[in-house]
Parts: C-alpha cells; sequence; structure tokens
C-alpha cells in the first residue's frame, strides 16, 4: 500500500512546479493513471514513490510518504529496488549494459541475490513479457519500442510490489504501445500495483482502475474506469486531455491493414515534370527519385550513389512526389519503415541518396537541399548551439540583421525570451526557437521529425497551429509522426511509408 | 542529504565524464596525424580544450575521490596506448593532488578549483614522459624510419629531459588558462541554462 | 524491412575471458611502448599485431579483419616508397601518417575487439574477481557503454550543424569547437541524469556483495592465447635489448 500525506514539495533552485498538499492512497494491486497537462506534477508524484525524492532530486519536502508502512526518505535508493520499479520516457538512456541478457539481469545482480535465483527470474520474465526474441541482442541495434520492452523486463526482474511508468509511451510506435500495455495487463494479473503517469490515454482506458487529474501540483478530480471510459470529447477537451477513445480510421491508418491506400506512382519521367505547365510547376514541389539504403555497395573510399535500379537492396524508395505549396503533410509508419530515413534524404544529410526536389523551376540535390530544406529534429536539444535565442537566429542569417530576427521572434512568441539560453527553455519553446532559425535561414521545406512525442493536450494542439501558421506562410511541410491527433488536427494529406515505400492515404 | 562520500551515481558520472576527456584528448592527438608539430602542443591545447568538460564535471559531483579515479582510469588508459609505466604514476598523482587542492577548497571555491584543474594537467606531461627518457633510442627509430634530421631535432629540442620541467609548467599554467575558458564557457552556457 | 539493421550476438562463439582480453591488452601495450623498424623484432612486431586481427577473423567480423589488413600493408608500402622516393617536407607528413597508422592501429584494433566483444556483466565479473573496488569498476563499465553514446550524439550535432552550415563554425576555429562541444555537454548531462536514476531505481551501489551470473573462467584458448602473446612479449624485449633499444 502506497500512502501519500499532505505531501508539499519544491524543486531546489527551479521554479519547475512541485506539488501543494497532496493526499493520496493507492491499495496493493491497483492500477492508477496520473493525468494533465505538462508540469502539474504527475512525474513529481512517481519520483515520491520511487524514492528519486528525496534521494535524487533535492528540494524542501514536508508531509509523509509511506510504501507498505516504510518510510520513503529513511530508505536508502538501494532498499527499494526490489519493492518498487520504475520504467522511464527516455528508451535510449535508461540502460546500463550493452547487451539485452545482461539488462534482465542487472538488478538482481546489483542486490546481490544468488545466482541460481536470477537465472530463474530471467527465465521467468522472459516468457511472462514474450521477450525471446530479444535475447542475446545489442542494446545499441535495438528500436526505442524493443529498448523499452527490455526496460520493462529490467525492471520486473527485480519483482517489484510497485511497477512507476514516468510517460513511457513519448517515444513509441503504434504496435510498441500495444505491447507496452500488454506488459502492463500481466502485471496487474500478477496482482503488481501499477502507477502510470502518461499523456497518452487510448490504449489505457481497458486497464487502469482508477484516473487521477491533476493541475498545478494538486489533485483536482478522480474518476474511475468506467466513468473515465465514458468522458466525451469534449469534456477532455475541457481538461486539456488527450482523447480516450481514437476514431476506428486511425487505428486502420496506424496498424497498416489499410486496403484503400493507393500506392503512389512508381514510374515518372523527368520531362513529365518539365511538362507541367508553368503556372502548375510554379506553386508546386516536385519530389524525384528518393534511393536509399543502409548498405551500399562500398568502394575502397566511396559509397555507391543509389539509383532506381538497385530497388531490389533499398530501404526507401519513393521515385516520385508531388506536393503543392503550403501543404501539411504528414508521414506514418512503423519504426523502421523508413519515415525518418526519407525526411533525412529530404534535407540533404545522406550523401549517397540521388534524390532530387524540383522547386520554382530550380532542380535541386544533394548538398543544396540543405539551402532549402531544414529538420527539427526530435531531439531539439541537438540543433541548438549558441548561448541566446536571439543569437541563435542570427546564427541562421546570412547578413545579421537583429530587427529582422527580433521580427521572426515575435511571430512565435518567442520575443520576451530573446536573451536567455535555448537550454533555458521548455521543450515546446526550445522547437519553436529551432523553428525561427530555421525561418532565418529561409528555408521553403521544413520537416519535422515526430514533433508531439511527449506533448500533453496543449501543447500538442499548439503545434498544429503553429504548423498551420507556417504553412500559410507558403512552406511545405513534412511532419513524420505517430501521433494520429496531431494528424488529424493538421495534415492536408496523409502519406504511410511501409517498406520504403510510400502510399497515399485517401 | 549531503553525503561526502561517492555513491553509484556519481561513479556513473565519473565514468561519464572520464569518457568525454578521453575521447576529446583523443580528438586532440588526432589532430596530431596532420602535423608533427600538433604533438609538442599537445600540452598547450589539451589543458586549454578540457577544461570546459573538467570544469562542469568539478560542479558536478564535488566530492573527493572524483579525480583520482579519472586519473587513476586516464593512467590505465594512456598504459595500453603505449605510453608507458613511467608515466601512469605521475597521471596518478596529479589527480590525487588535485584532487586534495579542491577538497581544501571544498570543491566551492574558484582559486582552489582553477589550481587544482592546473595541478589535474600535468597527466598530459606523462605522454611525453616516454619521449623524454629514451629520447636517444627514439631519435634513432625516426631517424631509421627515414625522418628528417633537422625535423627530429627540432622535436627533441622541443622535449628533452631540459626542457621537461619547462613542458611540466606549461601544461599547469594552460591548464589554468583552460580552468579559466572553462570557468567563462561554463558562466555563459551551463549557469545560464541552469544546470550548475 | 522489419529491422533496420538485423542485430548480431555481441560475444562470438570465442567467449575469451575478459582477463584474457586485459592480458593481451597489457602485453600488446608493451610492444607499442619499444619502437623497431627491423630484425627479428619487427617481424615479432608484426605477428602480434596480427593476433587480435585474426581474432577479430574468427568471431566473424572478417571484413574489418580484412580492411585493417589492407590499411596496414599500404601504410607499409607507402612508408618504404616514401624513404626512397618522396624526400622534404611532403616526404615527412606522409612518413609521420604511415608511422602513426602502424603505431596505434594495431592497438586501436585491439582495444576495439576487447570492448566489443565484451558484456558488461562479464566486465564486472572479470573487474570483482581481480579485486578492482566496485566504484571504478562501475565507472569503467559506464564509460565503455558511453563511447557509442557519444558517438549517436555527435553524429545528431553534425547532421544539425551540416544543416545549418555552419560545420566550419563560419571559419573560427573556436566555434567550430564550441559548437560541437556545448551541445554534447547539454546531452550529456541529461543522458547522465537519466542514466543514474535508472541505474539508481534498480539497485546499483547497494552495499551488499554483487553477484555476477556471468560464466567467466580460464579456458584451453585463453591459456593458449596469452602464453603466445607472452612468449612473442619476451622474445621482442630480448631483441629489442640485443638491439640497443633502451627498455622502460
Amino acid at each position: 500500500m502506497i500512502e501519500i500525506k499532505n505531501v508539499t514539495f519544491h524543486y531546489a533552485g527551479l521554479e519547475q512546479a512541485g506539488l501543494s498538499d497532496i493526499s493520496l492512497t493507492v491499495p496493493d494491486g491497483e492500477c492508477v493513471l496520473l493525468c494533465g497537462a505538462s508540469g502539474c506534477g504527475k512525474t513529481t508524484i512517481t519520483r515520491l514513490i520511487n524514492g528519486l525524492i528525496p534521494h535524487f532530486y533535492k528540494g524542501e519536502l514536508t508531509g509523509e510518504v509511506t510504501v507498505n508502512g516504510k518510510a520513503i526518505d529513511k530508505q536508502e535508493m538501494y532498499s527499494l529496488a526490489g519493492l518498487v520499479g520504475s520504467v522511464f520516457q527516455n528508451p535510449r538512456s535508461q540502460f546500463f549494459s550493452v547487451d539485452t541478457d545482461g539488462e534482465i539481469t542487472f538488478g538482481p545482480e546489483n542486490i546481490g541475490l544468488p545466482k541460481g535465483e536470477i537465472l530463474s527470474r530471467k527465465e521467468n520474465v522472459i516468457n511472462d513479457l514474450n521477450l525471446r526474441n530479444l535475447m542475446s541482442r545489442s542494446l545499441f541495434d535495438l528500436s526505442g519500442g524493443e529498448k523499452q520492452k527490455i526496460a520493462c523486463g529490467s525492471v520486473a526482474a527485480l519483482f517489484p510490489e510497485i511497477i512507476i511508468l514516468d510517460e513511457p509511451s513519448s517515444n513509441l510506435d503504434w504496435d510498441s504501445i500495444r505491447d507496452l500495455s500488454e506488459m502492463m495487463k500481466v502485471w496487474k494479473s500478477q496482482g503488481k500495483t501499477v502507477i502510470i503517469s502518461e499523456h497518452r490515454l487510448w490504449y489505457l482506458k481497458d486497464i487502469i482502475d482508477r484516473a487521477i487529474y491533476l493541475e498545478k501540483g494538486r489533485i483536482v478530480k478522480e474518476w474511475d474506469r468506467k466513468t473515465f471510459g465514458l468522458l466525451t470529447e469534449e469534456e477532455l477537451a475541457s481538461y486539456e486531455l488527450r482523447p480516450v477513445n481514437l476514431e476506428e480510421k486511425y487505428i486502420r491508418e496506424f496498424s497498416e491493414d489499410d486496403k484503400d491506400s493507393i500506392q503512389i506512382e512508381t514510374i515518372v519521367s523527368k520531362s513529365r515534370i518539365a511538362d507541367q505547365d508553368a503556372e502548375k510547376r510554379s506553386d508546386r514541389v516536385f519530389l524525384h527519385n528518393f534511393y536509399f539504403t543502409y548498405k551500399p555497395k562500398k568502394y575502397f573510399l566511396f559509397k555507391k550513389k543509389i539509383t532506381p535500379e538497385d530497388d531490389a537492396i533499398c530501404n526507401l524508395r519513393i521515385p516520385y512526389l508531388e506536393t503543392v505549396k503550403g501543404e501539411i503533410i504528414g508521414i506514418i509508419g512503423k519504426n523502421g519503415s523508413g519515415k525518418s530515413t526519407f525526411l533525412r534524404c529530404l534535407c540533404g544529410l545522406e550523401k549517397i541518396c540521388i534524390g532530387t526536389v524540383i522547386v520554382n523551376d530550380k532542380v535541386l540535390s544533394g548538398k543544396r537541399l540543405t539551402e532549402i530544406s531544414y529538420m527539427v529534429m526530435q531531439d531539439v536539444n541537438h540543433q541548438l548551439f549558441t548561448d541566446s535565442v536571439l543569437s541563435e537566429v542570427l546564427l541562421s542569417m546570412e547578413g545579421p540583421d537583429e530587427k529582422k530576427a527580433e521580427e521572426i521572434l515575435k511571430n512565435l512568441d518567442l520575443l520576451e525570451y530573446k536573451d536567455k539560453h535555448p537550454m533555458a527553455l521548455s521543450g515546446g519553446q526550445k522547437q519553436r526557437v529551432a523553428i525561427a532559425s530555421a525561418i532565418a535561414a529561409k528555408a521553403d521545406i521544413l520537416l519535422f521529425d515526430e514533433p508531439t512525442s511527449g506533448l500533453d493536450y496543449r501543447h500538442m494542439k499548439e503545434v498544429s497551429t503553429l504548423l498551420r501558421r507556417l504553412a500559410d506562410m507558403g512552406k511545405t511541410i513534412f511532419v513524420a509522426t505517430h501521433d494520429p491527433e496531431l494528424c488529424a488536427q493538421c495534415c492536408d494529406r496523409i502519406i504511410r511509408i511501409s517498406e520504403g515505400r510510400a502510399m497515399e492515404i485517401a | 542529504m549531503d553525503k561526502k562520500k561517492l555513491e553509484a551515481k556519481d561513479f556513473i558520472t565519473i565514468g561519464i565524464f572520464t569518457a568525454i576527456l578521453w575521447v576529446v584528448q583523443l580528438v586532440i592527438m588526432y589532430l596530431g596525424y596532420l602535423s608533427p608539430f600538433v604533438v609538442a602542443g599537445y600540452a598547450v591545447l589539451i589543458p586549454i580544450v578540457t577544461g570546459i568538460p573538467m570544469i562542469l564535471y568539478y560542479a558536478r559531483i564535488e566530492k573527493f575521490g572524483m579525480l583520482t579515479i579519472t586519473a587513476v582510469i586516464v593512467a590505465v588508459l594512456l598504459f595500453i596506448f603505449g605510453m608507458g609505466l613511467t608515466g601512469a604514476p605521475i597521471c596518478i598523482a596529479a589527480g590525487l593532488f588535485a584532487d586534495l587542492i579542491a577538497k581544501s577548497g571544498n570543491y566551492k571555491s574558484k582559486t582552489k578549483t582553477i589550481i587544482s584543474y592546473g595541478v589535474f594537467c600535468l597527466w598530459v606531461s606523462a605522454s611525453y614522459l616516454p619521449l623524454v627518457i629514451t629520447a636517444d633510442s627514439y631519435k634513432q627509430s625516426l631517424l631509421e624510419a627515414g625522418y628528417d634530421a633537422a625535423f627530429t631535432d627540432t622535436l627533441f629540442t622541443i622535449v628533452t629531459p631540459k626542457t621537461y620541467p619547462l613542458i611540466i609548467l606549461c601544461c599547469f599554467v594552460c591548464g589554468v588558462i583552460g580552468a579559466f575558458v572553462g570557468k567563462a564557457v561554463a558562466r555563459k552556457n551551463f549557469e545560464k541554462a541552469g544546470i550548475i | 524491412m522489419e529491422k533496420a539493421v538485423k542485430t548480431k550476438e555481441i560475444t562470438g562463439w570465442l567467449h575469451l575471458d575478459p582477463r584474457t582480453k586485459l592480458a593481451m591488452l597489457v602485453l600488446f601495450s608493451v610492444v607499442v611502448m619499444i619502437d623497431v623498424v627491423d630484425g627479428p623484432a619487427y617481424a615479432i612486431r608484426v605477428v602480434m599485431t596480427f593476433i587480435p586481427v585474426f581474432l577479430v577473423c574468427l568471431e566473424g567480423r572478417v571484413h574489418i579483419g580484412a580492411r585493417f589488413t589492407l590499411l596496414y600493408v599500404f601504410a607499409t608500402w607507402l612508408m618504404q616508397f616514401t624513404q626512397k622516393n618522396i624526400h622534404g617536407v611532403a616526404g615527412m607528413l606522409l612518413l609521420f601518417v604511415c608511422y602513426m597508422i602502424m603505431q596505434f592501429a594495431p592497438t586501436i584494433i585491439t582495444v576495439w575487439y576487447c570492448i566489443s566483444t565484451t558484456k558488461i556483466s562479464e566486465f564486472m565479473a572479470a573487474m570483482s574477481r581481480i579485486r578492482v573496488p566496485q566504484g571504478i569498476a562501475i565507472s569503467i563499465a559506464v564509460m565503455m557503454r558511453f563511447f557509442p553514446t557519444l558517438g549517436e550524439e555527435y553524429r545528431s550535432i553534425r547532421d544539425a550543424m551540416r544543416m545549418r552550415g555552419i560545420s566550419f563554425g563560419r571559419g573560427k576555429v573556436t566555434k567550430m569547437v564550441e559548437y560541437r562541444l556545448i551541445p554534447l555537454l547539454f546531452s550529456t548531462i541529461n543522458i547522465g541524469d537519466e542514466l543514474s536514476q535508472a541505474a539508481v531505481t534498480r539497485g546499483l551501489g547497494a552495499p551488499v556483495e554483487r553477484t555476477n551470473i556471468s560464466e567467466i573462467g580460464f579456458h584451453a584458448r585463453d591459456f593458449l592465447i596469452v602464453l603466445v602473446m607472452l612468449i612473442l612479449t619476451i622474445l621482442y624485449v630480448y631483441f629489442t635489448v640485443e638491439g640497443g633499444n633502451v627498455i622502460l
């Protein structure tokens, strides 16, 4: 049993919202969902239970947190390990080993269980969570979803009574989320207490026993499973929560058993593009010959360029795609289907791709693609280089023009932060800084790689409004996403990439 | 909750920053591929550039033992990369003294941190040691390998047993400069972003 | 394409004990430390260089072994060619490059072999057998795990720089360093925090004797490799002393 009594917490040195006067009791075997906007305190509650507060995050803590009668702040982290297990948001950074077997046994080895016990636990976990086909692999070669499964296995091997998941689906595709919910069902059937903090709600509605809604560090509302499942879209929207029930249409689209989709034309001669009348040419963007493989033929020093003739070995094969300027094109597909690869080729990051883009009668390929296209990466931290928002924008300009830079920032509601360090901003703000520098660089084609992963309803909506505004400015936008709500909100067209081929979804 | 002993999370931080230190210095070493004269410049370049991650590292742990462990690991790596047994003790001693100096300032004092990092940088001089001790045979082997006599002479007027104290001094001075650079970068970036 | 890359097992079928690999590294470093350019010692050096290459091939990475061999042979040839035909600064630079390749490439491939075929749990087991304190073992294990991560992070940052056309820091060397190092450090701090959280919530650092389920132990092949390396190293040292080289 978990008991949180009148807890108030503030993070030391951070303005980041803490908790005020939270009381919560979770009986054994219950599955509780914590929901609410970013910064509402749901992650903070999970940290109270797994001991990261006060052992890892320092701050002012009043009140009492007990698990099975033991006060968390009096326990050492390692003695909690066998009692409370935690799965975190980022699959890339939560493994310690380099191989999958070692990761499963990592926890039990740490707490010094006997060897036989560890091996039998490992077998147990592999069978329960269906991990057999992931064993004996390098963790660096796994997809995000597979890594997350291993993380679950690793936690489960400690046989904790309580399992905590902190936004575990943020970086996962549709199929992986399904696997995750299967795992949670297994844990529930084993009588474990499961606490999950999450934005995406649809996959949880049949699992949870209770949903708790937080706002600004306080518990505001509680639902049981039945009433939660019946909440209408309007009600949810008023709480700024994401849908609980997703339309059948999206489930079909994302699960790849849709029969209505149309294969995009395969063979197109160059002359056909030139033949188009001038008016049509001027407001369109043509993509031609986007082929790519991870295993190109290698010469001693060079890699062979990929041409349509190499179709058989290609991981990406898109011979032709035509879009209208100012269109938002959603790109969906499983992890590893070639979505990100397509975006990388489109902005000229893959040297062996010979794809060309024709815009305003200019034929661009290879390095020159980087001049007209700009990708906002999934981990936006990688593309912020300077020490203030303003200089970030100036860096992208050919001739630094402070006036113009401020105008761009104003358009993106960033002007008040212009002297702040980009890394001190929130995730959404960082994304906007990256967009600002794309606009400053005069990019015509904007590419977004999972812009809404891990975002709550309000921020997702903000992103979709922003994309629409950018499209209205005449930018052509490609969004690779797993987020059906984003597709529904703002995409003009949806293209599914499957085994490197593009299908139009009608 | 201010524990003074290193905990599991500190050992993880130590591993991560030692990895960065090693990679950064390896990259600078590779620059040595481009020009033999960069080899002589290691004593300048390595302390200054690694100053940036190292000052951040000082701010991340602030417990005794961090620098010693880093130095031990670097010494092992130096050994594996053929810098020899002679270099390893210097490296470890530099780490230990740097740790003691930083500890005397409780890892908070700015001056002590800067001096401590200067001392820590003496490990760089350890990588020159085999060059100094075996100067004659090393020179001979370079000549046999077909190097220009003029080049070997220049290299060995810069690096000789007599100039070795100067190299050590250079490591220290550049370490102090590196610490200032690191402090400036930290103020400009990490403090402004609110992570230290 | 279901998986981008079909994955392979980490440890090959050889399953050398991590301590064997460590011994290999140590013996090898002795050889690297002392320079020779000809005579029997040189022959031994070449033989020893190709032991790890041979092991790499045995583990099924023939292409890597082949590429290394090609590079090594090429460097040897180029060195001799340069000595005879090219003089002046250009010759010297070429010589230096060849020299560095022949000096460090063997170490790099040996280190690569040792790291890429060792599981973290095997490594931890070996460290506790040779009584290395657990803290230091954790630090080194994290390093081993962190090198590939650093590579991944760096590649993303490099891509981002290319997209913005600032790969060369707009002509300033300091900017070139800054734009790479600063984002890298920011990522590092995030990853470090997240990794620490994941590790401590799974009991890392518990004051109990850590179990190591990895089966490590010396087998005939371990003895064989260590013995061969040891004999070769002794011969190498002997010949270099004969040849008048100073030993460290």
